[in-house]
């Protein structure tokens, strides 16, 4: 009787973890789908935008300027400024936010900041988020640790981390030794463009899939897309009208153009992208990181 | 006579442990994979503005109760509206179906449905109906019980920009699982079988399943292959391997989610495992012999497509080696005894179900959703259950295929209200 005892008692405590489950019901939401998800790259600048303007919608934008009153956004103070200069090692945690231009001198280190009018971001400065409806200036060795959203331009020197996504209206200008993950412009160009269309040799007309790493030489235009699951490296002066996307790293040296005018295209890869000098490219690039060298 | 029986009983003992081995190893690299593999991404990551011309299909009979939620869904798709085209198909509905998908269609000149009256029903007969009237190029396909997001359409097509793909595959996650244990372990099944399971598959250059819901194909190769099979219960199955013998690849995008509704009574789900396993094993006797002799799949992708058809086989297996553990007790065989007793242990803990419970310890971990996998040691006793009805459905599609009777689709019968 007592092995019985024993034996049900064994059979039974496996089920006391399941059966402390069903009670409590702690974990009995289904899994977080967000129905409104859908792709944009521009999505942190027009969500912090979104923030700070439906908080400033029933203020006097002069009155909180004037007065210097603060608005909070969850548990950040926020700083309202006409416009603004700071001096050189200048740090804050408020989120600062100017009606005009705003010049942040070198060695500075800002959280979020959200300026109607251009924005000058002087060297070895540090900015977790920055949006501006205007240009963008970044001097040398400038960090952005999150993101970077620009309702124009964004002109970046070298030495630069542009975070996790940096994104403009108009035109991203790299520098050389510029660090990115991703980048989202019409059109996102390196150092020493071109405007002088190379004549093309000769023409692919369609998709090129590939196992293997794929080696394009030549002024060679596909009309089409790049696939690969090996390494793409594209030669001087490669032009690809469709997308290119590899599950390993991608190559562009001079004079590579991707997309065209007009249209969104996409340089996707599943590890590295490393951009030549003179390469333009049209729409969206990803990568775990991206550099120009 | 009987030297013979427990020398046959003996032997299904060790080809019955070798089975389980080579499944449970397989599973475990799936698991493994997931945790420290490097993980591919879907062509999910691509912005483009050319977007293809897309028809969405959503099969419907009597579905009065969740139509008008997924049209709503539909309505509000960022795909661009000049591109889509949605056509409900209103299979003999009894109900007001019909009514609702008129009133959307008076509203929406994108949503274009069509009545259907014929004496075949049942999903692929009305699919292939739909898709002499679909104009686009991609099919998007749902279930009326799914409630797509704003941005599931373009994370679907996405895919089509390489040109070997034939169908994308998207996640399904249950909706309803607070609404009895049995909806909870259906929820841990899905959760092991799509983040775990058909990712790894992906990654590793396998066959990812394309499901028939909450996916998406290329229509030209499925109409010159005469369309969806009516013969065959598990139109989606069949669909993955005709596609990867004519050279085409399956994409799996875990980013594509999807709610679905699951059954929330045993007695539907029962129906459901029957079918499914029913519809799957037809596929295994159809397309076994043309996996091992086609030219187009990889030496790993005939492995994973012939392990993958034996998924609803496997049950019925075990089934047969628990009454053969009696056989070799009572002959005195207590070795191949001990061997099948450990793979019976094996079977709990690897094949509990669809998912074997470290897969589906992976998925929570990998979602983030770690208490409910408190809940494993029932899926031991569900284990049961799957087994009895997977293997029911196994000798149906042995009856369909000896009788060569027509098949008749039951519909999985919905609970919301």
């Amino acid at each position: 009787m007592i092995f019985i005892t024993i034996f049900m008692i064994l059979v039974f405590i496996p089920f006391l973890i399941p059966i402390s489950e069903i009670v409590s019901k702690r974990d009995i939401l289904p899994i977080n789908i967000n129905f409104s998800f859908v792709r944009d790259p521009r999505y942190f600048g027009k969500s912090f935008r979104h923030k700070i303007e439906s908080l400033i919608s029933n203020e006097i934008l002069e009155e909180l300027i004037k007065e210097n009153k603060r608005l909070y956004l969850k548990n950040d103070a926020i700083e309202f400024f006409e416009s603004l200069e700071t001096h050189e090692n200048f740090e804050t945690e408020n989120i600062i936010f100017t009606l005009k231009g705003l010049r942040i001198q070198k060695n500075s280190k800002l959280g979020e900041v959200y300026s109607k009018g251009p924005v000058y971001v002087g060297k070895n400065s540090t900015i977790r988020a920055l949006a501006s409806d205007s240009d963008i200036f970044l001097e040398e060795s400038v960090i952005i640790k999150r993101w970077i959203d620009s309702l124009k331009s964004i002109f970046v020197s070298k030495n630069c981390n542009l975070g996790v996504s940096a994104s403009a209206e108009d035109t991203i200008l790299l520098s050389n030794n510029v660090q990115f993950e991703r980048l989202y412009a019409k059109n996102i160009s390196s150092y020493n463009t071109k405007s002088e269309e190379v004549e093309r040799e000769s023409y692919i007309i369609g998709t090129i899939k590939a196992d293997e790493d794929i080696e394009i030489k030549g002024s060679i235009e596909i009309v089409g897309n790049l696939i690969g699951e090996g390494k793409i490296k594209l030669h001087d002066n490669v032009s690809v009208k469709g997308n290119v996307f590899s599950q390993d790293s991608i190559e562009m040296q001079r004079g590579v153009r991707i997309g065209g005018k007009n249209k969104i295209k996409s340089v996707v890869a599943n590890g590295e992208i490393y951009l030549g000098e003179d390469v333009i490219i049209h729409g969206y690039v990803s990568s775990k990181k991206g550099k120009t060298v | 006579m009987v030297n013979i029986i427990i020398f046959i009983s003996k032997v299904y003992a060790y080809v019955l442990m070798f089975i389980l081995l080579i499944y449970t190893v397989r599973h475990y690299i799936f698991s493994l994979n997931r945790v420290f593999g490097k993980q591919r991404i879907s062509y999910g990551d691509i912005i483009d503005s050319d977007l293809p011309f897309v028809s969405v299909l959503i099969p419907m009979h009597n579905e009065e109760k969740v139509a008008k939620d997924i049209l709503i869904s539909l309505t509000l798709s960022s795909y661009p509206k000049d591109k889509l085209e949605i056509i409900p198909i209103d299979d003999s509905s009894e109900d007001n179906t019909a009514r609702i998908l008129k009133e959307f269609e008076s509203k929406y000149d994108y949503i274009r449905p069509l009545y259907r009256n014929s004496n075949r029903k049942g999903k692929a007969a009305a699919l292939n109906d739909a898709l002499r009237f679909a104009t686009g190029d991609i099919i998007v396909v749902f279930d009326a019980d799914y409630i797509p997001g704003k941005g599931l359409i373009r994370e679907l097509v996405i895919n089509f920009i390489d040109p070997s793909v034939g169908a994308v595959m998207g996640r399904v996650i249950p909706l309803n699982i607070s609404k009895n244990i049995l909806t909870r372990l259906i929820d841990l099944e899905r959760i092991g079988g799509y983040q775990t399971d058909q990712q790894s598959r992906f990654n590793l250059k396998l066959i990812p399943q394309y499901g028939g819901t909450t996916g998406a194909f290329r229509k030209e190769p499925v109409v010159l292959t005469g369309g969806f099979k009516n013969e065959i219960l598990a139109e989606d199955t069949e669909l993955t391997f005709r596609l990867y013998l004519m050279g085409y690849k399956v994409i799996y995008s875990n980013r594509a989610e999807c709610y679905e509704e699951v059954p929330e009574s045993w007695i539907v789900r029962a129906r459901q495992i029957r079918r499914w396993s029913c519809g799957h094993n037809q596929v295994m006797f159809l397309y076994v012999p043309k996996i091992i002799f086609s030219n187009k799949l990889t030496i790993k992708e005939k492995v994973d497509g012939l392990l993958l058809l034996g998924v609803y086989f496997l049950p019925l297996l075990l089934l047969i080696g628990i009454v053969n553990s009696f056989i070799l007790f009572f002959s005195g065989a207590y070795f191949q005894f001990i061997l099948q007793s450990v793979a019976s242990v094996s079977i709990f803990q690897s094949f509990g179900n669809f998912a074997p419970f470290f897969e589906i310890a992976v998925g929570t971990y990998l979602d983030g959703v770690t208490n409910r996998v408190k809940l494993l040691p029932i899926l031991g006793i569900n284990f049961f259950f799957e087994m009895w009805f997977s293997s029911l459905g196994f000798l149906d599609a042995l009856k369909y295929i000896i009788s060569k009777r027509e098949i008749h689709w039951q519909k999985t019968e919905r609970f919301r209200e």
